[in-house]
């Protein structure tokens, strides 16, 4: 393999895929990316093996061939470097790099080592706009779970129906996100996929620059996000994702509507003097009127109140703060409704104006 | 290398190529057999066929929902190269295809080993485990786990390992490999298929070690291996019986104790075991025939001729006793004593 690439080309495409090559991992070749150069066009791939991506580079070919390179290294000694590279392979092991008068040689491994990128042939294929995808993701992956045993949850469930509803699920058995979103194109019948939430925060970086639509392609095994001329694709987690209708709760009979920020801020403040670990905090409604408090036997105690509209009895329950502010961050409306029943029943949360995005949240016993 | 090419282990192998060709594989097996014999091996090569995609076999462990694709929808398409003469029916590991090439190469990303560190095998390895279970094939049809000496988990470990193994979950295979089956919890052996391997018969070992060895050498190796051609490919089983010999001699001058390690002492104990069978044939045969060591008849004889064949035997049965309690953490230099008075007083030297 012969090449020739510019710095800046290089940089921005081995800038992407830094995040995706592993450096602590028990299979080296996962710590490389690999290097694709044919007269048909050129590419370069990197894998951790839960997620992939591929993206095209614009270098000129002398000499067709494929490398594995150290992305790491690689990104360093680029972003050091000035002008045109030109890069050789030297018996599938080592690649040989110029610029000017600097050189370097680098320890490479054969292209054949590096995982093969899983072929999708019995496909299916949707749209979503860029800014749905965005938004689907950050509304609903704060409440998916973090190296949970029950695995399923570690991920986001993107469930699709035939009328091309998309609905996405992110929960960690305390909390759960959920939104539903319009999708196009065809599907035979209806899927419940679940997406790692490393692979969906990837993901989301990468949708950042883009604005068009985004074709999502479907397998078996995989899902695989065209964005632009990048291929980003993610194996799924195996399993059967919770059935996430059932613990919606639908009779909540009172209903407090709350501005937002306010309620935001004044959670935020109060949250300070909660104990460390359980973010514990007292919400005591009555009429028209919402105070929360929080005491740290070791810290002290804080109180703050604000009007709302709420006709009901008083009530007094306990939150996780943290839970409560990540609901209240991820929504976008100006007022926000939650609808509540007994203490230690789950809380519907949900914006004024979008009854696609709904949040619950379970209150804690205090 | 295929399944098939696997010596030796004819019983073990067609169970395998039968659960195969049926389609009809478990979640969890168990290969239980004594150390190198090839459990290890053949656990890699069963991987390898489940995953060899020019294999034509359905396998039975279903999705949770029926799908309508057919089993093997996403065969990797630069490697999909149909297997000409697949041989034994399209069901063994092919052995030239890119995914094959990847299990000798120990990069197939849908096949995992894990192995004691520091004689234990640690409850994050098994999280680890899981956490890749967890997860669609990446390129294979099933996700492979290998466990080598799996008696080595410690409780923790093994507990963490009891839902998995009962439930694993779709497209996954887990193998436990181990050589003294009987240290693993009760409720992990229940919970595997369990795969029987033995002892090579000499000719099928002495094929194995053919050309692995120096030829001069391939018969007293392939004796003093015991069936285990395993052993005989890791170590220089002539060089490590002179260390024996060594050593013996040293202990029947009363000198201190020499070994080194706890492996040290087990493999010299089973080489004295040996000895100790070889002098008891002499003494009944009264002919240096049918020994193992039979390239060093006049050592046997020598040391043998001031031994009764009662005294071997109960010389015997003591060492059996304390090569057992080995793992209880026997005090080196105490064990010699031990060891070295019990020969003296039967040998009377």
């Amino acid at each position: 393999m012969k090449i020739v690439v510019s710095k800046e080309e290089l940089l921005a495409k081995l800038s992407n895929i830094q995040n995706i090559a592993e450096k602590r991992n028990t299979m080296p070749v996962l710590s490389h990316f690999l290097l694709d150069a044919g007269k048909q066009g050129s590419y370069i791939i990197a894998t951790d093996l839960d997620t992939a991506l591929k993206e095209p580079i614009q270098i000129k070919v002398e000499k067709e061939g494929k490398i594995c390179i150290p992305a790491r290294k690689m990104f360093e000694i680029v972003r050091e470097l000035e002008g045109d590279l030109s890069c050789e392979a030297v018996d599938e092991q080592w690649l040989k790099l110029k610029a000017g008068a600097s050189n370097f040689r680098i320890a490479c491994l054969p292209a054949k080592e590096f995982p093969a990128w899983p072929g999708m042939e019995d496909k299916e294929e949707i749209a979503i706009g860029a800014q749905v995808l965005t938004e689907v993701i950050e509304k609903t992956v704060y409440a998916s779970g973090e190296s949970d045993t029950r695995y399923t949850l570690n991920g986001l469930l993107f469930h699709l129906t035939t009328d091309l509803k998309l609905t996405v699920v992110g929960t960690d058995g305390h909390r759960l996100a959920i939104i539903d979103r319009d999708v196009e194109g065809t599907i035979r019948d209806e899927k419940k996929i679940i997406i790692p939430r490393k692979a969906a925060t990837e993901l989301r970086k990468l949708i950042d620059k883009s604005e068009e639509k985004i074709r999502v392609t479907l397998g078996r095994n995989h899902v695989l996000f065209t964005v632009g001329e990048i291929h980003f694709l993610t194996r799924l987690i195996e399993g059967t994702y919770p059935n996430y209708e059932q613990v919606i709760p639908s009779g909540n009979d009172k209903r407090v509507v709350v501005q937002r920020d306010a309620f935001n801020k004044m959670t935020r403040r109060v949250a300070i003097m909660s104990r460390e670990r359980s973010n514990a905090i007292k919400m005591d409604l009555s009429p028209d009127l919402v105070a929360i408090s929080s005491s740290n036997p070791d810290l002290g105690e804080a109180k703050d109140e604000i009007g709302v509209d709420y006709k009901g009895d008083a009530l007094s329950l306990g939150f996780n703060a943290r839970y409560l502010i990540d609901i209240l961050e991820a929504m976008s409306a100006e007022r926000v409704i939650m609808e509540l029943q007994a203490p230690l029943s789950p809380v519907l949360i949900r914006e004024e104006q979008d009854g696609g995005y709904r949040c619950v949240v379970m209150p804690m016993r205090i | 290398m295929a399944l098939r090419e696997v010596i030796g282990q004819e019983r073990a192998v067609d169970m395998l190529l039968g659960a195969l060709r049926k389609g009809r594989l478990a979640s969890s097996y168990l290969f239980c057999g004594e150390s190198g014999i090839g459990k290890k091996m053949t656990a890699v090569n069963f991987a390898r066929a489940i995953n060899c995609p020019a294999t034509d076999h359905r396998h039975g462990i279903q999705d949770d929902e029926p799908s309508i694709f057919p089993a093997d929808i996403f065969p990797s398409p630069e490697s999909a190269s149909p297997n000409a003469d697949a041989g034994i029916s399209g069901l063994d590991a092919c052995d030239s295809c890119e995914s094959c090439i990847k299990f000798v190469s120990g990069t197939h990303p849908d096949f995992l080993m894990v192995s004691p560190e520091e004689r234990q095998i640690r409850i994050e390895e098994i999280r680890m485990v899981e956490e890749s279970l967890s997860f669609k094939p990446f390129e294979g049809r099933m996700k492979v786990v290998v466990v080598d000496d799996a008696e080595m988990m410690n409780p923790a470990a093994a507990n963490a390992f009891l839902k998995t193994l009962e439930e694993p979950p779709a497209a996954s295979v887990i193998i436990l490999v181990s050589s003294r089956p009987e240290l693993l919890p009760a409720t992990i052996r229940s919970r595997c298929s369990r795969i029987l391997f033995s002892p090579l018969p000499s000719e099928a070992c002495r094929r194995v070690l053919e050309g692995k060895v120096p030829d001069q050498a391939l018969d007293i190796i392939t004796r003093l291996s015991m069936g285990r051609p395993g052993l005989a490919l890791s170590a220089d089983l002539i060089a490590e019986r002179d260390w024996f010999f060594e050593l013996l001699g040293g202990m029947l001058r009363a000198e201190k104790d020499a070994w080194s390690s706890r492996d040290d002492m087990e493999r010299w104990l089973d080489l004295l075991l040996i000895f100790l069978r070889d002098m008891t044939v002499f003494r009944v045969t009264g002919s240096g025939k049918g020994l193992i060591n039979g390239d060093l008849a006049d050592e046997v004889k020598r040391l043998a001729q001031s031994l009764e064949v009662k005294g071997i035997i109960y010389i015997y049965r003591e060492l059996s006793f304390l090569k057992g309690m080995l793992m209880f953490n026997l005090n080196k230099s105490v064990t010699w004593n031990y060891t070295a008075s019990l020969l003296r007083k039967e040998m009377a030297v």
